[in-house]
């Protein structure tokens, strides 16, 4: 499994400059260590509203079970819920918290 | 977020056909239907492409909005009888393949009054045993339960009896996995009061009210039987692993055979009193059972060896929803892709259905195959949700639209062939007798659906070239007879799953001169089945190699409702000649980390 360097800050600043990517290999190997995570409590994002607004929430333990929805992470456009996803996992896995 | 939902019952209709249109709201007290025409549902304001077309119908305005459920997951239902309701000393028994013991209590065999708490139920318990539980009417009822839970994904033989001379209650769950595994074997006893409940017999669940069954069985059955004495371990031993349970057991009430008529719901009683059953949710049958043997691969060759049923919590066919209104197709409405458009506070869904000519002409040259079987194996896929490794293939995170959320909090809406069961078993089944979100308008371009196709519908429209518009089904129906009516027929983007009746038809008219315009990708490649008896729903048997979301279980490649192996057509010579699939399975490819931008509003 690859370990996040949490000084690579660098690639927290690239992963904001384009969310969608492509993405250089290095931040490729971060995102790919942040998603292959568990199911089970995972960021993920949800449109709200069709191409008006967008919300971070974390998946249940069990199927079936309501999404649980992050206390004021409503974004008005998809990169935004996507880099605060990014900074979410980004802490769980390093447990280094990740400025807004 | 969702506040409206709907389906029709069917998908294709003539003129003259009755489309019934079933609507559930979540908070509304009315909502508004209109008719309209699809002629490009592709709703992103920067392809600024989408159309629709409004048009008169009676049904249209506002209707009062209610809620209505849906009942998600198999069972087996025996109508109540005599022969069951005059029981006194009794045995109950089957070999059982539990898939998710762990799973709370579950549902095995019970001739059950809840309010009363009269009858038995043969259970699994909370701590994953065989339990049985009896009662009298009067005072709580008696429960009995081994103390050791059954081993996962293990036969075992679960035998209960009750002697109503002296009160006894005898059970033993027998493991019959491999000798060098634990042994999950353990026996119980105990002393109860028993008097028979006179409702229906249920399989794979308990009843609560009739309509909708609760703690469903996770896993398989096999050779359920009941006798009207309390028989001994070695009896109930010998009892199932005998298939001519009549001829041994003149006590015999019932010994239900799976093997029979797999390509049904009929499930039929072997014993003296014909209590045959049927099976709901359609559960997987044409599976191993117990004494499985190796040496063959089709339910069709060794039937005896495929006599279990496979129940699942999340199994779905038919939501059977109350008709909110019907509209009868108008003689005059031109073939081609039309919905009922349904909105409710904010919320807006739409009910596809495909309008094609008149029964047995055309009017047009050419005519476009909706893709309906392919819709049907896609229909509500959720593999986002279930599979940890998606975001990794799709370089995205996982993406939800209100249609996903409501999907992920209503897993009784059933699932897609792309997903798996609550117990980890690849679905086989898929339906369009439910809320089907991922085939209408204003839906993802990503996935391979209706919308993706109204791009070649709104395009034809544009350059001006009319056409009919026929459905997967008509084909399967009516073969080559129904496009021999067109100088040229056209595919949408991804027609994937064919049926051996759509695949003949196709082949048929074009050996006989016809034109076909293949547009897509991964086109004709899963081999698929429909049923006669149960309309609406494909079966799939992911068998075979190649790219695949899950592997198809060893043993059983082959369709319960036709016999046909499953697997990938694209092996056929035929198919390599005329329709490798080497187009690009979408028309809009997203590009790397670009996937999520192709779901609705991401």
């Amino acid at each position: 499994m690859h370990q996040i360097d949490p000084t690579r800050t660098d690639l927290i600043a690239e992963f904001d400059a384009n969310p969608d990517g492509p993405h250089s290999h290095e931040l490729a190997l971060v995102l790919n260590r942040l998603r292959i995570g568990p199911l089970e409590e995972r960021y993920i994002v949800v449109c709200t509203k069709p191409r008006q607004a967008w919300a971070v929430a974390r998946m249940p333990i069990e199927r079936g079970q309501p999404l649980e929805f992050v206390d004021g992470a409503v974004f008005d456009n998809a990169d935004d819920a996507s880099r605060k996803v990014f900074r979410l996992r980004w802490r769980a896995v390093t447990g280094q918290e990740v400025a807004s | 977020m969702k506040k409206i939902v709907g389906y029709t019952n069917v998908w294709s209709v003539a003129p003259g056909d009755t489309l019934e249109v079933k609507v559930s709201t979540y908070g509304p007290e009315n909502y508004r239907a209109d008719l309209v025409r699809v002629i490009c549902g592709d709703d992103d304001p920067e392809h600024g492409i989408f159309r629709e077309e409004e048009l008169a119908a009676p049904f249209n305005g506002d209707h009062p909005g209610h809620t209505q459920e849906i009942c998600g997951g198999s069972w087996i239902t025996v109508p109540s009888s005599q022969h069951l309701s005059d029981l006194s000393s009794f045995t109950v028994q089957t070999w059982v393949f539990p898939t998710t013991p762990a799973r709370g209590e579950q549902g095995l065999i019970a001739h059950w009054d809840e309010d009363a708490g009269r009858g038995f139920a043969l259970i699994i318990d909370d701590s994953g045993a065989a339990a049985l539980r009896i009662g009298e009417g009067a005072g709580s009822p008696c429960v009995v339960a081994c103390d050791r839970p059954l081993a996962v994904r293990r036969w075992h033989l679960i035998a209960a009896s009750f002697d109503a001379t002296t009160g006894e209650i005898a059970l033993h769950q027998q493991f019959a996995g491999p000798p060098f595994e634990a042994d999950s074997s353990s026996s119980a006893s105990g002393k109860g009061v028993f008097e028979p409940a006179t409702g229906a017999l249920l399989m794979a669940a308990l009843p609560a009210d009739q309509a909708r069954p609760r703690q469903h069985f996770n896993g398989k059955l096999d050779r359920p039987r009941i006798t009207g004495r309390a028989l001994s371990r070695d009896e109930s031993d010998a009892l199932a692993r005998d298939p001519a349970a009549q001829e041994r057991e003149t006590h015999l009430v019932a010994a239900w055979d799976f093997s029979r008529d797999i390509g049904s719901c009929r499930v039929s009683d072997t014993g003296p009193n014909g209590l045959h059953g049927t099976t709901v949710n359609l559960p997987s049958r044409g599976v191993k059972g117990f004494n499985w043997s190796g040496n063959t691969q089709s339910w069709q060759h060794a039937p005896q060896e495929y006599g279990a049923i496979h129940f699942h919590e999340d199994d779905h066919y038919d939501a059977g929803w109350e008709t909110d209104f019907s509209y009868v197709v108008p003689q005059d409405l031109a073939s081609g892709v039309y919905a009922v458009r349904l909105r409710a506070g904010d919320d807006e869904t739409y009910t596809p259905f495909f309008v094609r000519p008149p029964r047995g002409t055309a009017t047009a040259k050419l005519a476009f195959l909706a893709s309906t079987v392919t819709y049907m194996a896609y229909a509500n896929y959720q593999w986002h949700q279930h599979e940890y490794f998606s975001e990794v293939t799709d370089l995205s995170w996982t993406p939800l639209d209100r249609d996903d959320v409501f999907l992920h909090e209503h897993p009784e809406i059933g699932l897609s062939t792309y997903d798996t069961h609550r117990d980890g078993s690849g679905v086989r089944f898929s339906s369009r007798l439910r809320p089907v979100f991922n085939t209408a308008p204003k839906t993802s371009l990503g996935g391979y659906n209706l919308n993706l196709d109204t791009l070649v519908l709104g395009w034809l429209e544009s350059c001006g070239i009319a056409c009919d518009v026929i459905t997967d089904e008509d084909l399967h129906h009516e073969g080559a007879s129904l496009l021999e009516r067109y100088d040229a027929v056209v595919t949408g983007a991804h027609p994937e799953y064919f049926t051996t009746p759509m695949w003949d038809g196709l082949t048929r008219y074009i050996a006989g001169g016809g034109r076909l315009a293949y547009l897509g990708g991964n086109g004709f490649i899963w081999r698929c089945a429909m049923s006669e008896e149960m309309p609406g729903v494909i079966e799939l048997r992911r068998a075979e190699d190649g790219i695949r979301y899950r592997d198809e279980e060893p043993g059983e490649y082959y369709h319960a409702f036709t016999g046909e192996c499953g697997g990938r057509r694209v092996l056929s010579r035929l198919h390599r000649r005329i329709w490798w699939p080497v187009a690009p399975p979408r028309y809009r490819a997203p590009g790397p980390g670009r996937r999520r931008n192709s779901r609705r509003g991401l």
